[in-house]
Parts: C-alpha cells; structure tokens; sequence
C-alpha cells in the first residue's frame, strides 16, 4: 500500500495538470452537469433544520469536526467497546487530516499530498489522487469533495473516482478546515483573506481582507461564518461577504472555532476558552485553562453538546464546561500524566472520544469523564481528529493506518425504499439509484431498495432520456420509505444537417447519424435522398457518430448544441482509396508487391548498368552520386516494408496467437472479422498473415491510423499527431541547435587539444550522461530549479503549455487552445502565442521549451560526442591544417576555421547516425514533461497495447487500428530513414570523397 | 606484425599510409601483459572491472539459489522518514520495498555482470563476425547485411526491444524472461557492431597485406580468423559504453515508468517484481527517493545505484578505451 501511494505522488509529476484539463474536458463533453446544479429533491420530513432551532447535526461526519458548525457533534452513538473493524494502510503516509465520512466511503488525505477514499464495504482503496501539497481537511458537499493545499489551491474532486473538477488559487496556504455551504466553498488563506468560491466551477465569488493570518478554519452557521486570526481577533462575516462584527479573543488563535446553540466556542494559545453570543459577539463567559496546567495552548477544536463544551489542551489536560455558563464540570488527563493531543475530540450522546499523541483513542463518559474504553496501536502521534458516523469511530495515524472501531460484523443497515417514476406518474424501470457505496436499479415498477448504515446520503438518481435528481436521505437506526421520486425528460432540442462526401460534397442518403448528448439521451436518424438528418439532442456538447457508407470511413464529431438546437451541420465523410475494390482483400496486399516489385527492377536497373560497363558498352546511366540518391531511396522502401514485417509480426501476429484469437478476414478498410478457422490451420494463417500484412501496410500508407488514447482524450490518431506535432517540432528546434552549438563547440575545443582539460572534462561528463539513464538526468534537472521555477512563473515546469492553474490565475485558458492543448493557428504555441499577443504565455512557454531543449541536449551531446571525438583529433592533424600551422596562422584560426569546416560533414553523418537516439531521447523527455506532444502520446499508447494487435482490431469495423504504437514507430522509422539519407546527402554534398568510399 | 615505431610528426601520415599497406595496424592481444604498465587508462579499467568480477563471485558465492530475490525486510519498509547513509546502512535505507541499498547493489552485481556481459559478448561476436564477412565477401551478403543493419539501426534500441519483447513475452515463463532479454538484445545491438566493423573491415580487406595473404593461398576463414576480424573490430570498442547505457537505460526504464503505470510491469524483462538489479534499484530510488521538493528528496536512493552503474560504465569505458589505445599502438594515443 505505502508504495501505492508513494507511485501516485511521483506520477503527480504533470500528470495531474493534464488529467484536470482531460476532466474539464470530459465533463463538458458529456455535458454532465455537476450534481450541485440538478435540481435536488428534498424527502419532506427528512434532512430540514427547523428555523432558529439548535444546530442540527447531520448523521453523516462530511467535513472537518462533524459538521459546517464544527460542533464535533453527533446524535448518533458512536461504537461502546474497543473492537476495530476496519485496519487499513491507504498510501502509508501520515494521515493528518480527515476522515470524513459519507456514506460507504472514507475520504483522507495523507500528508504527503494524496487523497484517497476508502470503501468500508470491502475495506480496499476506492482511489487515490495525488494534489502535489499539504492538504487540509476535505469537505464533501454538493456532489463534491472539496480540500485545499498548502500551495494555496482549493480543489473541488469527484468523490466518485477522485478526478480533479476544478482548482482555484487563494493568496497564501489554505486554512485547515474550509467550509461548504449554499453552493459556496468558504476558505480562508494564511495570508488573512477569506475566500467564497462558487460550488460549481471555483470562480471567486467574492473576498474579503481580515489582516491577520489565518490559522484555523472556518466554521458556518445559519448566515455567519466565523474565524478566528492569529491577530487574536473572532471575525463573524455575512454569507455575502460583509463583516457582521469583530470581537477581541485576547490572545492569537490557531485552532477553529466550534459553534452550538447561539455560541461560538473558542480556544486560544493562551489556554483560555471564550464564548461569545453568534448573534451580535458578546461575550459569554471565559474560562482560563492555565488554572488547570500552567503553559498550556489550546490548538484544538472544542466538542460541543449536550449542555457542554469539551475542551482539549496540548498538554494532555481533558475538561467540560457548562455551555451557558462556562463552569467547570470536571476535568481529567489523557494516558497517566497527560500525553499531548493534537486532534479534535468527537461527542456523541453516550460517549467523548479523544486520540491523544501516543495514539491512544479513549472513549469518556460525556457526564463524568470516565473511562469506558481505550485503545492503543500504533504508538505514533495522530493528528486526525476522530469522525463518528454510521455507528463507527474512524481516525488516521501518523504511520498512514486508517482505523474504523465499530461492533463486530459492522454498523447496522437499513432498508432504504422507494419509487421512481416519469412526469406523468409512469414508473421507470432500469433507473439507477446509486450513492457513495451503495446503488441498486429500479425494478420494472419503479421501485429500489438499498441497504445503509446510519448516516447522511445523497442518492443519485438517474436514468437515460431523463435529468438526474439527488434525494437526500437520513437513516437513523430505522428502514426509511422515501416519497415517489419523478424525473422530468431531458429536454431536446433539434440538430439538423447533411452528410456528404467531404471532397465531392455529394450528398450521401441512408446514412446513419448518432447523437450522443448529456443523461444519456442517444438518438439516431438515417440520412435522406439530399444527405439531410435530423436528431433530437440535449443541449451542450454532442457527439455525433457516422456509421459509413460502403468506400468511406467513420467519422465522430463534438458539437456544441445550443438552447434554440443547432441546424446546418455538415458532416463530410472521407473516401477510402480503395473504395472500389470494397470487399477483394487480397488487393491489400498489393502495397508491399510494389515495393517488392519496384526493388526488383531497381536491382535489375542496377546490375543492366553494371554489365552494361562490364561490356564496355559506355558509361553507367547516372552519375555517381545519382547512382547513389537513387540506391538510398529504393533502399528506404524497402527498409520501410522489413520494418514494418518486424512490427507486424511482433506487433500483432504473435500477440493475437497467444492471446488465442483466431487468424481474422480482413475487410480493405482494416478491420478485421475473426474466422473460425485456427492457427493450426496453414491455409488460413497464410491467408491471415499475407491479407493482414496487406491491411496494416495499407493502413499505414493510407493515413488509416484508427483511433488513439490520452488521459480522457479519445481522437482519431491523426487528429493527435496534427494537434502535437508541431509543438514536438517546435520543442526540436529548440533543442537541436542548442545540441549542435554544444557538440559543435565542445567537440572542437576537446579535439584541438586531446587530453586537455576540456577534453577530460567532456569525456567525463559525457560518460556520466551517457550512464545516467536519461529519464533521471531530467528528473535531476527538474528538481534542481522546481521550486524556483514555480516561485518565478506561478507554474510547474511540467509541460509545454501553462498549466490549468495557472489560467486559472490569468484570466482562463484562451479561446486558440483546443481541446487537446493544441494552439492555433501554426500549432507552434510560441509562434501562436505571439500572433495573439498573449506575452505572458510567449514567456512561460519560452522557458518551459527551453529547459526540456536543454535537458535534451544534455543527454544527446554526451552521446554524439562519444562519436566524433577521434574524428575532430584526426581532422586537426590532418597535412592541411598542420601546413596552416606552419605558415603561422594562429590556433583560433585553424581551429575554426579549418578544422571546424572540415568535420561538418562527419558531424552531419554522426547526427544521420544517431538520429533514433535523438528521437527516442526527445520522447522520453516530452514524456517525463508531461508535455502535448509526439513522444509523450508514443510512450502513453505503449500502455493501450491491447492482447489484439494492429490489424486485429476486429471489434468495431471502423476502428480499423489497436496499437498506435504500431504507428509512431513506423512514422519514427520513416523520419530516421529520411532523416538520415538526408544527413548522407548533405554530408557528400561538403565532402565529395565519400561518394568514393561507397563504391566496395 | 610489429610495432609501429613512433614516427617523426613530419612523416606520419605517409607512414600510417606505408603501414597500413604492409602490416596489420593492430598489434597481438597475447602481447598485451607486457604493455598495461604504459597504459594506465587500461590498467584503471580492468582493475574496476575485476573488482567488480570479485564482488560479483562473493555474492555469488553467498546467495547461491537466493540471488536475484531482494532480501526485503519489513521494518525497513515502515520506515515513514528514511535515514540518510549511516554507520549501519552505508548507502542509506530505501523504505517501501524496505532494503538496504547497499546490500540490495552487492546482491545485484552477478545479474547484471552476466546481463551484460552475455548482451555484449552475443552482440560483439554476431555484429563483428557479420560484418568482416560482408566487408570481405562483398556482393550481395555484403548488400544484405548492410540492409538489414540498416533498418535494425534506424528504430532507437528502447522501443525496438519493447516491441520485440511485448510480442515474444506471452510464450515465454517468466524466469525465461531474461535468456530472452538478452537474446532480443543482442539481436538489436548486433547491426551497430557489425557496420562499424564493416566499414574498417572494407579497408582492410582491400589492404595490401590481406591480398598477399590471399595469393599465398590463405583459405577464407584463415583471412577472416588471422587478418580481417583481429584487425576491424577495434572501432566497436567506441559502442560498447554506448551500448552498456543503452542495456541499463531499458532495465531501468520500463521498472520506473511502471511507477506511473503498472502496465509497464509487463514489459519488464525481470522475472519477477522484486528481483535484484541495478537498473530495477535505481528505478525504484528515482520512483521513491526523488521529489522536486528538497524536504522529501531521498537523494541516497537513487544516487548511489546511478553511481554503480555509473562505476561500471566508466570500467567497461577506461578498458575499451585502454583496449583500443594499445591495440592501435602509438597511434592509438592521439
């Protein structure tokens, strides 16, 4: 579990910018509106706080001490003896803050950044997320959980899997506790602002100064929230950002200020406990804790109920005041002589529940302080304060434990029924009711049941074609029958248009078009004689799917459907080139029989010439270097066929044999339809291998790539390579001249004077980075300037654009940034950035390009220079130069300008040689950068590696291609083998004596 | 086939010329006792190498069956905050998987001399054998291997092996893993050998004394054997460091990225999740020990398993470079 956990905080590293953008992204996409802006039921007698009446605590423990009002109180008895249930080991980092409770879930964080959720019901990890900061206390409220950071970033997650919702930035750390209340995320920063964020995307709603830093969090009740400064002041400020008023505390306070019952409760690190009346803050009583244990601090919340206040000090000392009146009414200590406690005590009727700093979690007797039962386990400190919900104590640990006390056999559940139905009473079947942990469908006539503990819920309620509602749902020791729950239809609008053929715009009739939008609403329309449709679609984000026509390919679009709907859509199909030949598969194989072909009678060309001068008949038909041009070029297709021979058999073949697939019929487009025939079979493996050899080198040439996978992002592979190749291109010409520079320079300086010092030096260096892999060599760049980077820019290096959080700092990512982090127009961000005028993105890119350049050519200079080092030692003694010498023409001189010259081709050839290495070392470091680019979508697609290879992707007609992998690495080959026929061609361009060297 | 004498700098370059058109340029790997005292760049490299052969025979020694499988220990594993490098644990203490690093390296050091060694020595003989005889055979083996070489060479030896492994991996049990390792490889490593070779190979061939010995009647394999092959294969001395970088590069590549992933596991060549290699070490210290935050940066876990194969690299280097010096005598020290 600890190396679980330990995985999530390095995989941090950037992948959680991308993967806040992919669920921005997603959660448009499906339109899924966040469950704060369904509309919410409320079961009529259930859940409502009558007016003016005392805090009503909720069953559930949601947020920091219980509830918004932090009373750290509980109507539900909480466990009697000292069993514990429930033993886990999340991430195995300190748990310091949490839990909170909702329904079948625990949600923590540990203090090394992770949050993770834990299902009770078979006592395993839900998820985890790592957030990259100290994390306070999360909230759970309005379908989300909310926590903050030690960087100052509020983040709202899915409780549901953990995927980040939105983030927002305060000026300073966040407070420990923040609150969630109408909608509203109350948080109050270090820097002494408190923040209200709106519930559904972050944004701020308004802030307000309080001049002193802010220590302890914030507590809500009724229309106040209140905070306490450690300028020692207890601020109460109106749910619309105005200060109600401001009392003096008299000493600094950094601990969270509890309020029941029209009392605010506050300690102080003084040792004092004021109250101060909620409406107006005057004050009720103060008790003075130093009259119990001199120099103590109270740093805790106080539990509050039942008539009393139960304070907790730092020296271990335990004791309970009248609530009206602030006397004592005893007063005892933690373990024999008063171990320190760092936690907030919980209360519930029949039981005070303390975890002291030897970790010993003690249950008292609310009316007398008597022991009724304790437990010690791990002998470490605990910070987390205690939450009872569900007839289970939970608490942290500080070696990462998480603990549920609760009787054998678990808390008790109950039955919780009820009905759902459409607008006009008829029930819906398939309806699906979920909460945290627990869900059921409804059954024919609408109704559910669902088995829950006690506890607060909110229940999902869902089915397609319909809006969702959230019923919440209180279970107190008893079944609970909930009123009939009616959903309203989703509301559709109409999205019209034509499917043609995207070069000929001719129409396309009898077509089918799908509409996936938002609940799940899916419609389909076929196309009539003028290629026109019409489907119903929610509004928001549609997707539209085409099911091709014979001779042309799918296609899967987004569009955005207005409220009024969305008319004019054109959807322009592309026609496969082998179209005509629908259906005659052993066509495919064509491709490589021209290449053969085309070999053969190069060869042929090649050899007639040769007996041709053999014969004295007269000169070779082209001249030396044409012979030459012309050889390299027919020797690329080949090598390219040999290649892909490699990929597919090793790519596909062999993983749908050990994968048991059958051999497959494969259709021109690429897919392919799994025969009955087996492996055993030498026919039809002969006839699987030749058509799906055919296939594959067909799709390869026909751009036929299918479809690719990252993070949440699911587009044809295409689409990605036009999104990230020119930032991947542009990272290049970074990188390579900052490469050759380097090579160039040092290369040269070494080789004028072998064993010299920067000789020596580059060597050195040069092994060093050679053995180092070099995935460490960037993770070593990146922490040598991380901190300083993020001070600097208010950004992680990670990246090659900005950041999510840092738009959110700068005003929102702008419109030329697409879905998948492309920039437009170029593609190139910098130039993009440029032509916006958007400077302080140019800046931030800038130097994010330059560090992943840098620690490119780090990496690749150590191994070129490992090549040309003889090369530039011969060059410098060679006649020439030493004549030079000797004429007295002065090192500097000859140095550069005759030796530099005279290695240029061999360094030319070198780079030829070495370009893979090049390659191979960008992508691992776009990918270890987290960047949008090539090498990072090369590396991510590695791990979609499906058991059916490429060409097997017999699943889904028209997703013709499994691993893109498959792919990049034919693209790869061909870049190499291009790239290095050219670095050949410029290289006997300056050095003419090599095209001598060729003829053996 | 004697030494070179050292050479006026006027006339060096006609001599090299004179030279290399009479005798082989390399001298006899037999002589070599006799000439480490002037090559101290050799000496340093095989004194490393044979500490390493050494310390590699006592843990051999000492684990017998049990090598491979990290000797983990629990406590070490809770450890919340890890000591730094002390008297007990000199190379610190890696929690989580709970080792001593410093033993964990000793543990591994057998694995990985063999690894490497059975990589180099597959790819060297295959890449320098195919490669002197395309250089002195010509034609179409000449044609045919250099096209080959030529498309094995072009896909970088981190993705080529993924593929290659990812399609064998299902039919073969997981303690065939690594025979199989290096068998992949040494197939992706042997087309840079054997075109280094074969480029000094085609001067060679084409030189004077192997055309005398061809008149004298030396039968093909007697020219490969004396001549051709003991004189081109010093050029791969300069890719052998380069290639023992790229061996560690995908150990330790697929167990890091596996932090992130664990899909990548499955392209592990290690039998098993807790095996004792270095690449897999320092993996596990970069995916444990390092954080850009400095609070949390466990620099011992990665640092010292960098530094041992770092150690080991710069031994294969000194002794290749070492090899290569006295192998093309004065010359050789340029």
């Amino acid at each position: 579990m600890a190396r679980e956990g330990r995985r999530h905080r390095r995989a941090r590293a950037g992948a959680g910018a991308l993967a806040i953008l992919a669920a921005v992204v997603l959660v448009g996409l499906l339109g899924v509106a966040l469950p704060g802006g369904t509309p919410v039921a409320r079961a009529a007698d259930l859940g409502s706080t009558p007016p003016g009446a005392a805090a009503a605590p909720a069953l559930g423990w949601p947020t920091f001490h219980g509830s918004e009002n932090r009373s750290g109180f509980t109507p539900v008895s909480g466990p009697a003896t000292d069993h514990l249930f429930l033993d886990i080991d999340p991430t195995g980092q300190p748990i310091r803050v949490g839990p909170v409770v909702a329904g079948n879930f625990v949600y923590a964080a540990d203090s090394l950044a992770t949050v993770f959720a834990v299902n009770r019901t078979n006592m395993s990890v839900a998820w985890e997320r790592s957030l990259g900061t100290t994390p306070t206390n999360p909230d759970i409220a309005g379908g989300l959980l909310v926590l903050g950071g030690s960087d100052g970033f509020v983040t709202a997650l899915s409780p549901a899997n953990g995927s980040p919702v939105w983030s927002a930035r305060l000026d300073g750390p966040v407070a420990p506790a923040l609150a969630v209340v109408n909608g509203t995320v109350l948080a109050a920063s270090a820097a002494g602002s408190l923040y209200a964020l709106r519930l559904n995307d972050g944004s701020v709603a308004w802030r307000i100064s309080l001049g002193a830093p802010i220590e302890g969090g914030v507590a809500v009740e009724g229309n106040l929230a209140l905070v306490a400064t450690s300028g020692g002041e207890l601020v109460a400020v109106t749910l619309a950002g105005a200060t109600a008023w401001t009392v003096p505390v008299g000493a600094p306070v950094n601990a969270t200020p509890a309020i029941y019952d029209g009392r605010v409760i506050v300690g102080d690190l003084v040792g004092n406990v004021s109250a101060y009346d909620l409406g107006n803050g005057t004050e009720a009583w103060r008790f003075a804790g130093r009259t119990l244990a001199a120099a103590d601090t109270i740093t805790t919340t106080p539990a509050v109920g039942l008539g009393s206040v139960f304070v907790v000090s730092s020296l271990g000392e335990i004791y309970a005041l009248d609530l009206a009146t602030g006397a004592l009414e005893w007063s005892r200590t933690t373990g024999t002589s008063g171990y320190p406690v760092l936690a907030s005590p919980a209360l519930t009727p029949t039981g005070l529940y303390v975890s002291d700093a030897v970790q010993e979690i003690v249950d008292l007797a609310p009316t007398n302080g008597t022991l009724l039962w304790r437990s010690s386990l791990s002998f470490t400190p605990s910070y987390s304060s205690p939450a009872v919900a569900q007839g289970g104590l939970f608490l942290g640990d500080d070696l990462g434990a998480l603990f549920e006390y609760a009787p054998p056999g678990g808390p008790a559940t109950y039955a919780v029924t009820g009905r759902v139905v459409n607008t006009t009473g008829a029930p819906i079947a398939q309806a699906l009711v979920r909460t945290s942990g627990a869900g059921a469908t409804s059954a024919a006539d609408g109704s559910f049941s669902l088995a829950l503990g006690n506890g607060s819920y909110l229940l999902n309620v869902s089915a397609p074609g319909y809006l969702d509602r959230n019923v919440p749902v209180e279970v107190a020791g008893a079944n609970v029958a909930l009123p009939t729950i009616a959903l309203a239809p989703v509301p559709t609008v109409w999205v019209t248009g034509r499917v043609v053929d995207a070069h000929a715009l001719t129409a396309l009739a009898g077509v089918r078009v799908t509409a996936i939008g938002g609940f799940g609403v899916i419609t389909m329309a076929t196309t009539g004689p003028h290629g026109d449709f019409a489907v119903r679609a929610p509004v928001g984000r549609v997707y539209l799917t085409v099911d091709p026509p014979s001779g042309y390919r799918g296609l899967a679009t987004t569009i955005s459907v207005g409220p009024n709907g969305t008319s004019g859509v054109v959807l322009g199909l592309e026609a496969t080139a082998l179209g005509a030949l629908a259906d005659q598969h052993p066509y495919d194989a064509l491709a490589p029989l021209i290449a053969v072909a085309a070999g053969v009678i190069a060869l042929g060309v090649w050899s007639a010439s040769r007996a041709r001068v053999a014969a004295g008949l007269g000169p070779r038909l082209l001249s030396r270097f044409g012979r030459y041009v012309l050889m390299r070029s027919l020797l690329i297709v080949a090598q390219m066929v040999g290649g892909m021979f490699i990929l597919f058999l090793f790519g596909s073949i062999l993983p749908a044999v050990a994968y048991g697939a059958s051999p497959c019929v494969f259709y021109p487009a690429g897919g392919c339809v799994a025969s009955t025939a087996s492996w055993a079979d030498p026919i039809a493996v002969a006839r699987a291998f030749l058509e799906g050899f055919g296939s594959f080198v067909y799709n390869l040439f026909t751009l036929n790539w299918g479809l690719a996978t990252y993070g949440n992002l699911r587009e044809p592979a295409t689409t990605f390579l036009a999104w990230w190749f020119p930032s991947s291109l542009e990272l290049a010409l970074f990188a390579l001249p900052i490469a050759a520079g380097l090579a160039y320079v040092i290369g040269l300086r070494a080789g004028a004077r072998p064993e010299g010092g920067v000789d020596l030096g580059a060597r050195l260096s040069s092994v060093a980075a050679l053995l180092v892999p070099s995935f460490l060599v960037v993770l070593l760049f990146v922490g040598s300037f991380y901190e300083g980077f993020l001070g600097t820019f208010g950004d992680n290096p990670y990246g090659l654009l900005p950041s999510p959080e840092w738009f959110v700092t700068h005003g929102g990512p702008p419109p030329w940034i697409g879905l998948g982090s492309n920039t437009s127009p170029t593609g190139l961000p910098l130039l993009d950035g440029a032509l916006h005028g958007d400077w302080g993105f140019v800046g931030l890119v800038l130097f994010k390009t330059l560090w992943q350049a840098l620690a490119i050519a780090v990496v690749y200079v150590a191994i070129f220079l490992r090549f040309v080092r003889h090369a530039v030692v011969e060059a410098h003694t060679e006649p020439h130069v030493r004549a030079e010498r000797a004429r007295g023409l002065d090192e500097g001189t000859i140095l550069w300008s005759h030796t530099g010259r005279r290695v240029i081709p061999l360094f030319l050839l070198v780079f030829g040689m070495t370009l893979p290495v090049y390659i191979g070392t960008q992508s691992l470091v776009e990918s270890m950068a987290n960047d949008s680019g090539v090498g990072t979508l090369l590396i991510a697609e590695m791990t979609h590696v499906s058991g059916i290879g490429f060409g097997y992707s017999g699943i889904n007609p028209t997703q013709h291609i499994g691993n893109f992998y498959q792919v990049t690495i034919f693209l790869l080959l061909a870049l190499v083998l291009i790239g290095n026929l050219g670095a050949d061609l410029l290289a006997h361009y300056f050095d003419p004596r090599l095209d001598r060297a060729e003829e053996v | 086939m004697s030494d070179v004498p050292a050479a006026a700098p006027a006339s060096l370059a006609e001599l090299d010329e004179e030279d290399l058109r009479w005798h082989a340029p390399s001298r006899p790997l037999y002589r070599l006792g006799l000439s480490l005292r002037a090559n101290p760049t050799l000496v340093a490299g095989l004194t490393l190498l044979g500490m390493f052969t050494a310390v590699s025979l006592s843990a051999w020694h000492g684990y017998g069956d049990a090598l491979g499988s990290l000797v983990t220990n629990s406590a070490l594993a809770q450890t919340l905050a890890p000591p730094p490098p002390s008297a007990a644990h000199p190379f610190g203490v890696m929690n989580g998987i709970g080792i001593d690093i410093l033993t964990a390296l000793y543990e591994s050091t057998p694995t990985d001399l063999v690894l490497v060694a059975s990589i180099l020595i597959a790819a060297l003989s295959v890449g320098v054998v195919l490669g002197s005889v395309a250089a002195l055979r010509g034609g179409g083996v000449d044609g045919l291997v250099t096209v080959v070489s030529d498309l094995l060479v072009a896909v970088p030896p981190f993705f080529f092996v993924m593929v290659l492994f990812l399609g064998i991996q299902r039919f073969v049990p997981p303690n065939g893993y690594l025979p199989a390792f290096v068998g992949l490889f040494a197939f992706v490593l042997w087309p840079s050998y054997a075109r280094s070779t074969r480029a000094r190979a085609a001067q060679v061939a084409r030189s004077a004394y192997v055309e005398a010995a061809r008149s004298a009647g030396a039968s093909f394999r007697r020219l490969l054997r004396r001549h051709v092959i003991p004189n081109s294969f010093f050029p791969v001395l300069a890719q052998v460091p380069v290639d023992v970088y790229n061996i560690f590069f995908v150990l330790t590549a697929f167990p890091f990225l596996a932090c992130f992933n664990p899909f990548f596991t499955l392209l592990s060549p290690l039998p098993n999740g807790r095996y004792a290699e270095w690449g897999y070490l320092l993996a596990q210290g970069a995916c444990y020990g390092w954080s850009p935050l400095a609070s949390i940066n466990h620099w011992w876990m990665y640092t010292f398993p960098a530094l041992t194969i770092l150690t080991f690299g710069v031994a294969v280097a000194l002794t290749c470079d070492g090899l290569e010096r006295y192998l093309l005598g004065p010359r050789g020290q340029t």
